[in-house]
């Protein structure tokens, strides 16, 4: 079906054409993956020092904090926490997931696992991740800047991201990186979008691509529409803060002509609504394909998840109103809000179903990318589910602006999409680096990372059951909050188990990247088509363009020949 | 080896002595699972919808965990080598999965959102009638980084020099229904009290709303709920809830004291605006 | 081999097309986002022009709606006939629209209206500088073509670029017929 062949060109020999400025989407891949990591690095830094000013107000940061903050003695002072707070959320947000669920994996595998040569558009591929590294430079350069980096949130809300509040060139930079990002994500997301409906390899029709593929399609099609949106919003506060011009200032429009904070909040959630399901889109795709492969069948109606991800996709652009229940819109709008976001779990318990049928009656076996794959349906089974006390008008009243929504976000954001991406990286690592890692520090990894972010999550959503506001430097000052106070501690213990644990993968990854074992072409004995072709991927990916005659979830077929228990989507469909 | 443990040590044990100083009572972490005191009349309208949301969710919840852990363990290849090969197209599993999708939205959203609704439109947003009843009407004006509240003065009218103005400093009565019009002066806060469990966005260039009843007298937390720079954690104001009695002295006490008090000439005192 | 380069060429014709069509569907969001915001300033404000502004003087918006038309017309023929004069006709055009543009600020300055102008001027700016920023991008794409111009045959993947191009050149072109009636008609 695909719309044309592509040409097998030779390797680039030029190191900068190779390495730096490849056109090849598995190089393009493994820079953002790169960069992602690196970015999650730095993020994660930035979680632990918050973690400690919450457990520890007064203390000095330990080891690097006399570095950093030598005017306090090491303790962190309450700007740089707003700084760290908004830094943070923007970091991991656009330059941590982002990069590594969208830019490394769905750069890597889409043209792979449909039969492609490479992404329709390798120049645009390539400008992609260049304007988006460019952009996390300004983002850090910031941090330099006299008055430091951007510290209204990562929402930045004006009027306290316009010059009212917060003067600094670090929120203006801010703004051009988001917007920047925002143009080198809508350039991958054109591509794959063109790339799935082009280049599909003959045979391949969309119910015939893995449920990953389908995960990204999804999330570049949001992508596309509402990333501009985003764009719009930081033209207009950067103009606000650049030009003098009032679009998000306040005042009666009739009298003074200025204009209205809360249309930038409308602006943002239109596309901050969608953005949390592009974040977890791919995260849902992977799964639902590694627990059908590791449970050695079909992905339980299969089809039914793509629509559900097509539904969902839909429905996600109708909801943005229940970030904004306390701005006092009018009572129909809030309800009709309130409802349509009830609407979503519809959706969502089909995919619990459909997960759950997955593995059901199922051989399975228990390698470390379906652990993390089980370990993604259970966060998320807990983060979704409490989406519905955020939904619900009332108890949101309460709810809104605590620790409950933290720990809501970082159960269905951080704990789903980075296990799902830990998932992703056990399970292609032969196919992008030829080698596989370690089992068993892998199994150390997932569980201590359970424990740590089951930890994390859950004890910030007790403390916002019990009240805590969020983006406090210290929460002591309050009366209301003192019984909260160890459960901080407790939520800040499991934060640097966490922490530690990943320094796990870490060390598996650089050595297995070092000395790992060398793996044939499919390890994994799974029938998509990347694992048709040697480990690792060849520059052309694909000597002859596959023709595919069956499904990607093709296991435990009865007439298959005994001692095999799958089919490659090039062999036609054993029957009687 | 030792100097890493004592190292981490150090790390941990330190803390906790610190922890000690600065909390005045003891709490475990036990302590943490309840909700600040409620202290106004339609604040268990809140607590029993998240009650019956949190035991609708436990039950999927569970469904769902048992699931994931029981076929892990039933269904594991060495107990169960052979997978059952099937794309859930039979009719059976359909009929299955759409009776799930169903049951949560019947069950679980639609009742929701029907409680939802039915407190929100009929209870919060049921703005006092002052023909009906006496209703003390608050005025509060969001900073960086302190609240002013305005009660009006023995005038009845807002912005005027006998109007009762304090800043961090709320005194309401028990049992009379209290009428908050909020705005701010800068940038977006939000005005909210934890043990009464409501809050409202304190948005520059307009007024937002939110009435209360108080039913305990004590003193409260007040706080901002939304970033709003540096000192947002500062922002921390104390709501003095009195009995009836109490409240008309300390009132009449404010009224005498500010009519005494207030500089006509400075402009800084008239923040307030007309009541609409 | 010809039928295999037809069949190559044609896949990669629908293959731009449907990125192009994606890239303008993501453009016009942008676009549309800022004609939301006008639309909840303009709705709210219950007088327009609001401020005691006027009207600004129709004159420059009037002339560049005239410029850009001719060159959007300029660069349809140029894809349908290859006649090198129109291209360069289009380019010009392109250039004069920017001219247009700076010639309106100036003409909006000398009536009062800054950037800084509370909500009225904020929007004629705003929209006027985005899209003038697009068009930076679209007269690049044009540049980009130059080469391509002055070679004596068009092959089928010229051809392919140019209508690409002329289709996002239009684009710009309706944006602006839009911008102008919102902003300073209606």
């Amino acid at each position: 079906m695909a719309f044309f062949e592509q040409h097998i060109h030779d390797e680039p020999t030029n190191f900068l054409k190779k390495y730096i400025f490849s056109q090849d989407h598995k190089i393009i891949g493994k820079q953002f993956l790169w960069m992602g990591i690196f970015f999650l690095g730095v993020g994660g830094l930035m979680a632990l020092m918050i973690r400690w000013t919450l457990a520890f107000p007064g203390q000095a940061f330990p080891v690097i904090g006399q570095f950093l903050f030598p005017d306090t003695a090491g303790v962190i002072p309450p700007d740089t926490y707003a700084m760290l707070f908004t830094m943070h959320g923007t970091i991991m947000i656009f330059y941590a997931i982002t990069p590594i669920l969208i830019g490394a994996f769905g750069n890597f595998l889409i043209p792979l696992m449909i039969g492609a040569r490479d992404m329709a558009f390798p120049f645009m591929n390539m400008a992609s991740f260049w304007i988006s590294f460019v952009s996390g430079i300004v983002l850090l350069m910031g941090l330099f800047t006299p008055l430091g980096a951007a510290a209204s949130g990562w929402t930045s809300y004006p009027t306290l991201s316009t010059l009212i509040g917060d003067p600094g060139q670090g929120q203006t930079l801010w703004t051009v990186a988001i917007f920047m990002l925002g143009v080198g994500s809508t350039l991958g997301s054109i591509n794959y979008i063109t790339t799935i409906i082009t280049l599909r390899a003959p045979g391949m029709g969309y119910y015939d691509m893995p449920l990953s593929v389908w995960g990204l399609f999804m999330t570049a099609v949001l992508n596309v529409i509402f990333l501009p949106v985003l764009g719009a919003g930081c033209l207009l506060l950067l103009f606000d803060r650049l030009f003098g011009t009032t679009f998000f200032l306040a005042g009666a429009i009739a009298t003074n002509g200025s204009g209205d904070p809360v249309l930038f909040q409308h602006v943002f959630w239109i596309f901050g609504h969608p953005e949390v399901y592009i974040l977890i889109l791919p995260a849902w795709g992977i799964v639902s394909d590694l627990l059908a492969f590791f449970a050695r069948k079909p992905a339980f109606a299969a089809k039914t998840t793509a629509l559900c991800m097509i539904c969902i996709t839909a429905l996600s652009t109708l909801v943005y109103g229940h970030h904004m229940f306390t701005t006092q819109m009018s009572p129909l709008l809030t309800q009709t809000f309130m409802t349509l976001t009830m609407t979503i779990s519809i959706p969502s318990a089909i995919f619990f179903t459909n997960w759950l049928g997955t593995i059901w009656k199922g051989s399975i076996r228990l390698d470390s990318p379906m652990l993390f794959a089980l370990g993604v349906v259970f966060v998320f089974g807990l983060g979704g589910l409490t989406g519905l006390y955020l939904a619900t008008v009332t108890t949101d009243i309460y709810l809104h602006d605590t620790y409950f929504v933290v720990g809501h976000f970082h159960y269905t954001m951080a704990a789903s999409v980075l296990l799902g991406g830990f998932a992703a990286i056990y399970f292609w690592m032969p196919k992008m680096f030829g080698v596989k890692m370690n089992e068993s520090l892998a199994k150390w990894h997932f569980w201590l990372s359970m424990i740590g972010l089951n930890g994390i999550f859950m004890g910030m959503m007790i403390v916002g059951y019990g009240g805590m506001h969020r983006r406090l430097y210290n929460p002591f000052v309050y009366d209301f909050m003192q019984n909260l106070i160890p459960m901080n501690l407790f939520i800040t213990y499991s934060a640097f188990l966490m922490g530690a644990a990943q320094l796990i993968f870490v060390y598996n990854f650089i050595a297995t990247l070092i000395s790992g074992e060398k793996t044939g072409a499919n390890p994994w004995n799974v029938g998509t088509l990347e694992w048709t072709i040697p480990s690792p991927a060849p520059h052309y990916n694909f000597k002859e363009i596959p023709i595919v005659r069956c499904g990607p979830h093709e296991f435990g077929n009865p007439n298959l020949p005994p001692g095999k228990d799958f089919q490659y989507q090039t062999e036609e469909l054993v029957k009687v | 080896m030792k100097w890493i443990f004592y190292h981490l040590g150090f790390l941990f044990f330190t803390p906790l002595m610190a922890e000690e100083h600065v909390a005045k009572k003891s709490y475990t972490l036990w302590d943490a699972f309840h909700m600040p005191e409620n202290i106004e009349e339609n604040g268990h309208l809140i607590d029993w919808l998240f009650n019956y949301t949190t035991i609708m969710i436990t039950l999927f919840f569970i469904f769902v965990v048992i699931g994931i852990v029981g076929f892990c363990y039933f269904y594991h290849h060495k107990r169960h080598p052979k997978a059952l090969y099937t794309y859930g197209t039979k009719r059976s599993q359909i009929i299955f999965a759409t009776v799930i999708g169903t049951a949560v939205f019947f069950i679980i959203d639609i009742n929701i959102v029907r409680i939802s609704n039915d407190d929100f439109t009929k209870v919060f947003l049921n703005w006092p009638d002052e023909t009906k009843e006496e209703v003390i009407k608050v005025e509060v004006l969001a900073q960086q980084w302190s609240w002013n509240f305005r009660l009006a003065g023995k005038d009845g009218v807002f912005n005027t020099e006998d109007d009762v103005v304090s800043t961090n400093d709320l005194r309401l009565p028990i049992g009379k229904k209290v009428y908050f019009q909020v705005t701010s002066k800068d940038v977006i806060h939000s005005f909210w009290i934890p043990n009464a469990r409501r809050k409202v966005d304190a948005i520059p260039g307009r007024i937002t709303r939110m009435w209360m009843k108080f039913t305990k007298e004590g003193k409260w937390d007040i706080a901002c709920a939304e970033m709003c720079g540096t000192h947002h954690y500062l922002m921390k104001a104390s709501l003095t809830t009195y009995s009836n009695e109490d409240f008309k002295n300390w009132l009449t006490q404010a009224q005498n004291h500010s009519l005494a008090e207030n500089d006509r000439g400075t402009q800084d005192i008239y923040w307030g605006w007309n009541w609409n | 081999m010809q039928i295999k380069e037809a069949q190559i060429f044609e896949g990669e014709r629908i293959t731009s097309s449907i990125g192009l069509m994606v890239t303008i569907i993501s453009f016009g969001m942008l676009f549309a986002t800022l004609f939301l915001g006008f639309a909840v300033f303009r709705i709210n404000s219950p007088v327009w022009p609001p401020m005691g502004f006027k009207r600004p003087d129709l004159f420059y918006p009037v002339l560049s709606t005239i410029i850009i038309g001719v060159s959007s017309f300029f660069i349809e023929k140029f894809s349908r006939v290859f006649k090198k004069s129109d291209f360069f006709l289009s380019l010009l055009f392109g250039i004069l629209f920017l001219i247009s543009q700076f010639s309106l600020w100036k003409n909006l300055h000398e009536h009062g209206i800054f950037a800084s102008s509370g909500i009225f001027g904020s929007l004629i700016y705003a929209f006027t500088w985005i899209h003038a920023g697009h068009m930076v991008i679209g007269l690049s794409l044009l540049l980009f073509l130059i080469p391509l111009i002055f070679k004596t045959e068009y092959t089928n993947k010229n051809k392919l670029k140019i209508n690409n191009v002329t289709k996002f050149w239009h684009f710009l072109a309706i944006v602006w017929v839009l911008m102008f009636f919102f902003l300073f008609i209606f």
